[in-house]
């Protein structure tokens, strides 16, 4: 139910139009993301208050007409189509880039055609200083609403564009003069019979693309598939025919209002693509571009980690401290703060990863990446604009999968949103920085540092598997529809910095609330798990340790060790533990490596809390850091160390292929709209970490 | 479109079919100028200047472009 009193207002543009700046200059912080009702594309909206009346903004996905060629732009023409859909706009602020205002005017003919009120805004103006506003009159002979010249830099004619919108009057409908006028009454009067909408160019659309649109019902399907079908309507002569026409309005008046613009900087652009898009220097150049923000992360990650990780040590200590001994406390000190703990942790890495990746779309790289890449891709099934999300993943596969709505084939698509999982995101990152200690000694070899090495390989390991399932999946799934790559390259722009924090704010957030939630759980279900046993068993196994340790004579220390083990192996989790360590043996794993990995299948962020729990819970071991712990553990019945190199490489391994991430799942089924493929994934994931894990240790014990 | 890198030519129109929408609306029109400014490291899409903007297309997909 919509509120009568708030007015949907959408913000519809061009990609690189400039429309998302002026989301930002609108709402500010007081924007969310959620997703369009049905659809998986991420929808940014923000109410904002003008003069008393509550206006709700929604930042629309970039779109070049409402013939769409993904499915994002497939959204627009939706929501546009369907008056019932809760996003569909009062007004429509439409954003264009006054220096390519030909283009970017195609779509706002559309929407004029389609009876929408719209304000046009002429971005971009701040390039040209002595802009007259006479320059664009030519265009109200096609646009009768309000338009402005407008800059999202400067704010040129912000606050009349707020002045526009709170004099915006709902009821009072504008006459309608159609820019594109070849339409063909009869046709569409039968239409409109079936659709009850009077707008001929509303049944145009319908006639174009009943086979998808909401609006259009089961019962009404058939209906216009057969007008479609007796007047041998066809879809793509009659788009093509629309759109010249629309361009033979538009251009002559596009070019009277650009005549007197300042010539844009596309010679600037034009030399740095000479260096950036070098046949042989362009690939070089991404290599090393990945490779540096390699090294950022690997330098970089650690420290803030670990001051995270004593912060929330510290802080556990002194509620400890402060707090009387109970079960309450138990939950809190040992679940709820390493659980909150286990979240915070990755904050700077995965915030840090999206500043830099978002800084190279946002100065226009990556649709340079795309273009040097698609052909390589293709040959993997995949699609130049595949490589946002490979590159995405490194940080979290989450937005990385959300980005390939921008892919039109389906099967592109499908592999891609399929093995971007693989690519080592930064919650592995924990698990290979603890983990490659014991597997690669610290120091140097040709000046370069051994376990960096260690840690590129593994992420290597993780895109050629990536690629090479990549290449089964490009013989076994079905093919069929058009594949494109069409792209455009803006000219190269300096970022933003505010537009850059706000997207890192809004992926940190998402982070948080969508892994965190899971993270922080699976933390207090693992401190239940951990700490209470069936029947008394716990009380029991308590009880013969401490006999053993009086007989043993051991010390104080030694003793609460003791006991700690034996709680646990009795607990809940350790039965768990045991009951599949039979299964995992011929990987060199023991039943507590196994809680971990029955946690971690949840979120492979716990693995280190988890590790923690085991291996001190209720012991005296907080001065030692988790890997020093772990470095005392000896294999079951043996004095030899649990963490030698073949387990431990077997574990890495492990962790590179597994699928241990619930939200990941949860986000691929949305976006292929079935469980089928999440649990695909999930197997071939599973089978490929289990059989290399086996490999490796059979290989190297 | 049969462009040597560095050439340039006035657009006569795009082959009807399913990429002319899209390289209508990325600037293909008629009367544009199309630059051939360089392949991809594989020789599979191009990069070309269309009047004043960018845009990449593959080698199929080029080759609607009708010049003059």
């Amino acid at each position: 139910m919509k509120e009568s009193n708030k007015i949907n207002v959408a913000l519809i543009g061009n990609p690189n139009s400039g429309k998302s700046s002026l989301f930002n200059l609108l709402t500010g912080m007081r924007q969310h993301v959620s997703n369009f009702p049905g659809v998986t594309v991420e929808k940014k909206s923000g109410v904002i208050d003008i003069n008393g009346r509550k206006f709700e903004i929604t930042d629309f996905p970039g779109t070049y007409s409402m013939f769409p060629n993904s499915s994002d732009e497939r959204i627009v023409v939706n929501i546009l189509t369907n008056p019932s859909h809760p996003q569909y706009p009062d007004l429509i602020i439409y954003v264009a880039d006054i220096h390519n205002l030909e283009r970017h005017l195609l779509l706002a003919s559309q929407i004029n055609d389609l009876g929408f009120d719209m304000i046009l805004l002429l971005n971009m103006v701040d390039l040209t200083p002595d802009f007259k506003s006479s320059d664009f009159l030519s265009l109200k002979k096609i646009f009768p609403g309000t338009i402005l010249p407008f800059s999202t830099k400067t704010h040129l004619n912000l606050n009349a564009l707020k002045e526009e919108m709170a004099n915006f009057d709902r009821d009072q409908k504008s006459q309608l003069n159609f820019i594109f006028d070849k339409l063909d009454t009869k046709v569409l009067g039968q239409v409109s019979k079936v659709t009850n909408v009077s707008n001929p160019y509303f049944n145009k659309l319908i006639l174009h693309h009943y086979a998808w649109l909401d609006f259009v019902t089961p019962g009404m399907n058939p209906k216009i598939e057969d007008i479609a079908k007796s007047r041998q309507f066809e879809n793509i002569k009659e788009q093509v025919s629309e759109t010249m026409l629309r361009y033979d309005a538009i251009s002559p008046l596009a070019s009277k209002t650009s005549k007197n613009l300042k010539i844009g900087d596309e010679s600037f652009t034009e030399k740095i693509d000479n260096i950036v898009t070098n046949r042989i220097f362009g690939p070089i150049l991404f290599f090393a571009l990945m490779f540096g923000i390699f090294q950022i992360l690997y330098s970089w990650a650690t420290l803030p980690m670990e001051w995270i990780e004593s912060l929330f040590n510290s802080l556990s200590t002194l509620v400890s401290d402060q707090m009387p001994k109970s079960w309450f406390t138990d939950l809190i000190v040992e679940g709820i703060i390493p659980g909150l703990g286990g979240i915070a942790v990755f904050v700077p890495q995965i915030a840090l990863l999206f500043l830099i990746i978002s800084t190279l779309e946002e100065i226009g790289y990556m649709s340079r990446a795309v273009y040097m890449f698609d052909g390589l891709l293709r040959k993997f099934g995949l699609n130049g604009r595949s490589i946002v999300a490979l590159v995405s993943s490194g940080a979290c596969a989450i937005p990385a999968i959300m980005s390939t709505r921008t892919i039109t084939n389906w099967k592109e698509r499908l592999i891609t949103i399929l093995v971007t999982p693989l690519i080592s995101c930064s919650a592995r990152l924990p698990v290979y920085i603890v983990l490659i200690g014991f597997v690669v000694p610290a120091g140097t070899v040709y000046g370069f540092n051994k376990q960096g090495l260690a840690f590129m390989v593994l992420y290597i390991i993780g895109i050629i598997a990536a690629l090479s399932v990549a290449l089964l999946l490009k013989y076994v799934i079905k093919s069929g529809g058009d594949s494109f790559l069409m792209i455009e390259l803006p000219n190269y722009k300096k970022p933003i910095f505010k537009n850059i924090l706000l997207v890192v704010k809004e992926k940190v957030q998402s982070f948080i609330v969508e892994a965190g939630k899971i993270i922080f759980f699976i933390s207090i279900i693992l401190w239940f798990l951990s700490s209470y046993g069936p029947g008394n068993e716990m009380a029991t196994a308590e009880q013969e340790a401490k006999t053993v340790a009086l007989e043993q004579q051991l010390d104080a220390k030694s003793t609460n060790n003791l006991i700690a083990s034996a709680k646990i192996e009795s607990s809940y989790a350790g039965h768990l533990g045991k009951w599949i360590e039979p299964a995992i043996r011929p990987l060199g794993f023991d039943w507590k490596i196994g809680i971990a990995l029955i946690t971690s299948f949840a979120a492979r962020e716990v693995f280190v809390g988890t590790m923690a729990t085991i291996y001190s819970i209720g012991s005296d071991n907080d001065e030692l850091n988790v890997r020093q712990i772990m470095a005392q553990q000896l294999k079951p019945g043996t004095n030899r160390p649990m963490y030698d190199r073949a387990t431990s490489m077997s574990l890495l391994i492990f962790y590179v292929f597994a699928m241990q991430c619930m939200s990941t799942l949860a986000v691929v089924k949305r976006e292929t709209f079935s469980w089928k493929w999440p649990i695909i994934q999930f197997t071939f994931m599973s089978l490929l970490a289990y059989l290399s894990s086996l490999a490796i240790y059979q290989i190297f014990s | 479109m049969d462009l040597a890198r560095g050439e340039s030519s006035k657009i006569k129109h795009v082959e009807v079919g399913t990429c002319a929408c899209k390289l209508m609306t990325l600037g293909l029109l008629p009367k544009s100028t199309v630059k051939m400014i360089r392949k991809s490291p594989l020789g599979d899409a191009y990069l070309l200047k269309i009047n004043d903007h960018f845009i990449a297309v593959r080698a199929d997909e080029a080759i609607t472009i009708i010049i003059d």
